[in-house]
């Protein structure tokens, strides 16, 4: 039995392996099989319809307001996530301020997205009479995708900052002018391939944008301060009220395509400034 | 503008955008707070964390989250039964395969930490929930099927983080244990797995406050009835309660606000949890 164990671990660890992989390949096989005849022109295109609406018609305006959705969130996330980093690793922050900042940051990561809604609900919805919009839900999203993106861009920085800043400082070039002339261009695609991956997180969020921003069914969003509608909202809709299941199946794989291709398009990226 | 005056306007901008972006989370602490102060003072906090019923509705309401932390506590550890030797597995397997088998591997996996909660909800229905329900059982959405599909959504953060200590590992003992003559399979049984002992349970506690806090896979495999949890019946946990009841409670109820207790609680519980995995973590990484 002692000598066997060994022996046992590896076809198991090997098996378990296999496990996580076949997952991945059957979820994949599983959407494209459920969504035949579905996943058209039209249904990327056009708006919902039929009886209850959702059962013919598509997912457009749905898909427009997803890459809203992430684009909101992005540029909050980048500005907090960007102005954090930048503080701490050029800014000369104490070591108190530091710790303190970094325990910010996770604490920020660990509230769960379902809270951040509530939040959203409370303080932008009705607090500052922000109503159900892409605004608030853009916030709300940012919030939850900064800690990524800090700790993303701070690794970049950092990186950078004895090939770039301490020589470009020695010359006696100022130190914002070194990050936004050399330092910010040289991580671009670092912090490119953060803001992309952030992107598809938010995008796929339902939680954080049930009660701030995300309907069942709106047209084309006509501001900032319109409610859009979503994939993930969309989706869940569809299934829990039992509409239509290929056409939820349809909208899953079109949402789970825009989040992998940013997935992809964030690996891609990162690995271009990854020198020896 | 000159170049020092431009130094210290972004200077001190960024300075206090950053210290702005740091307290948002005590912002988000004191909002929530202050939404669940009658609620806790209408239960008392012992009255809302022990009470077993939750009629909110009614003219005056009971409010007593007991089931629902049971719940989520249950969903959570049955999916880390679930993950943790699946993901345990992957990693020992990982952590000695070539360099083009983990190339393949390791970004396939990664797709699984990528895929949305509200799809891995729509999947355990279609799959999970309709094969309980096919095997005979009154209604397949259980606390069983809501660990099976947490479970698949924590399972990639677990292969992460135990394949990096492992890795470590075998290029600490790998060369030395193969000079002594010592096997592959004994090296990963009695020199890697002892060895990563505490980044697996640094993945545990992070895989555990990761399904703490998902709202829509489980809200819809878990059935939402606020129950204690037995492993096939039904349940109803924090986020899935605050998600359902949101949208249909009266403003500036109590029920409203038992609802943002029930979120201060959850995040209070999140937060001594990353507490505890971050303290592992910079121990398992000395």
């Amino acid at each position: 039995m002692r000598r066997a164990l060994p022996a046992v671990v590896r076809a198991a660890s090997r098996f378990a392996c296999g496990v996580a992989f076949g997952l991945v390949i059957a979820i994949i096989a599983l959407l494209v099989f459920e969504s035949r005849g579905v996943l058209t022109a039209v249904f990327l295109t056009q708006p919902p319809s039929g009886l209850p609406i959702g059962r013919e018609g598509g997912v457009g305006p749905a898909i427009l307001g997803s890459l809203l959705l992430g684009a909101a969130a992005c540029l909050f996330g980048l500005l907090l996530g960007l102005s954090v980093a930048l503080h701490l690793v050029f800014g000369r922050p104490s070591a108190f301020e530091a710790a303190l900042l970094h325990m910010a940051v996770r604490v920020t990561a660990g509230i769960p997205s379902i809270v951040l809604g509530l939040f959203g609900a409370a303080f932008l919805v009705s607090g500052l009479r922000m109503g159900l919009s892409l605004l608030a839900a853009g916030i709300v999203l940012g919030i939850m995708i900064f800690p990524f993106i800090e700790v993303r861009a701070e690794e970049a920085f950092l990186r950078e900052r004895t090939r770039l800043f301490v020589p470009s400082l020695a010359l006696g070039v100022g130190r914002y002018a070194t990050v936004f002339r050399l330092v910010v261009p040289a991580c671009l695609p670092d912090l490119a391939s953060a803001a992309a991956q952030a992107a598809g997180f938010a995008m796929g969020a339902t939680a954080p944008v049930m009660f701030t921003g995300a309907v069942f069914y709106s047209s084309a969003p006509l501001g900032p301060l319109s409610p859009v509608t979503a994939l993930p909202m969309h989706l869940y809709v569809l299934v829990t009220q039992g509409i239509s299941m290929d056409h939820a199946a349809a909208t899953a794989l079109v949402l789970v395509a825009i989040v992998l291709i940013l997935n992809a398009a964030a690996f891609l990226l990162s690995g271009r400034t990854r020198r020896p | 503008m000159t170049s020092r005056r431009f130094e210290s306007v972004v200077a001190a901008s960024v300075a206090w955008l950053a210290r702005g972006a740091a307290a948002l989370f005590l912002f988000v602490a004191l909002a929530l707070l202050k939404e669940s102060l009658p609620a806790l003072s209408h239960a008392s906090l012992w009255g809302f964390l022990s009470g077993s019923d939750w009629r909110p509705t009614l003219p005056d309401p009971i409010l007593g989250i007991l089931p629902m932390i049971a719940g989520t506590l249950a969903v959570s550890f049955g999916a880390l039964v679930v993950a943790l030797p699946v993901g345990v597995g992957a990693a020992l397997a990982l952590c000695v395969a070539g360099p083009r088998t983990r190339a393949v591997v390791r970004p396939v996996i990664d797709v699984l930490a990528g895929i949305p909660s509200v799809v891995y909800g729509f999947l355990g229905l279609l799959t999970i929930v309709r094969g309980f329900e096919r095997l005979g059982m009154a209604s397949g959405e259980s606390v069983l099927a809501a660990s099976l599909v947490l479970g698949a959504m924590i399972l990639p953060f677990i292969v992460a983080v135990c394949e990096e200590a492992m890795r470590d590992a075998v290029a600490r003992y790998g060369a030395a244990s193969l000079a002594l003559g010592v096997g592959r399979d004994e090296m990963l049984l009695r020199l890697v797995l002892p060895a990563s002992r505490r980044a697996i349970l640094a993945a545990a506690v992070s895989g555990l406050a990761r399904a703490l806090g998902e709202t829509m896979a489980v809200m819809m495999v878990a059935g939402n009835s606020p129950l204690f949890p037995t492993l096939l019946g039904r349940t109803e946990t924090i986020p899935s309660l605050i998600a359902l009841e949101m949208g249909c409670a009266e403003v500036d109820s109590l029920h409203v606000s038992g609802l943002y207790a029930a979120g201060f609680v959850l995040t209070v519980l999140l937060f001594a949890l990353s507490l505890v995995a971050h303290r592992l973590r910079g121990r398992a990484g000395r």
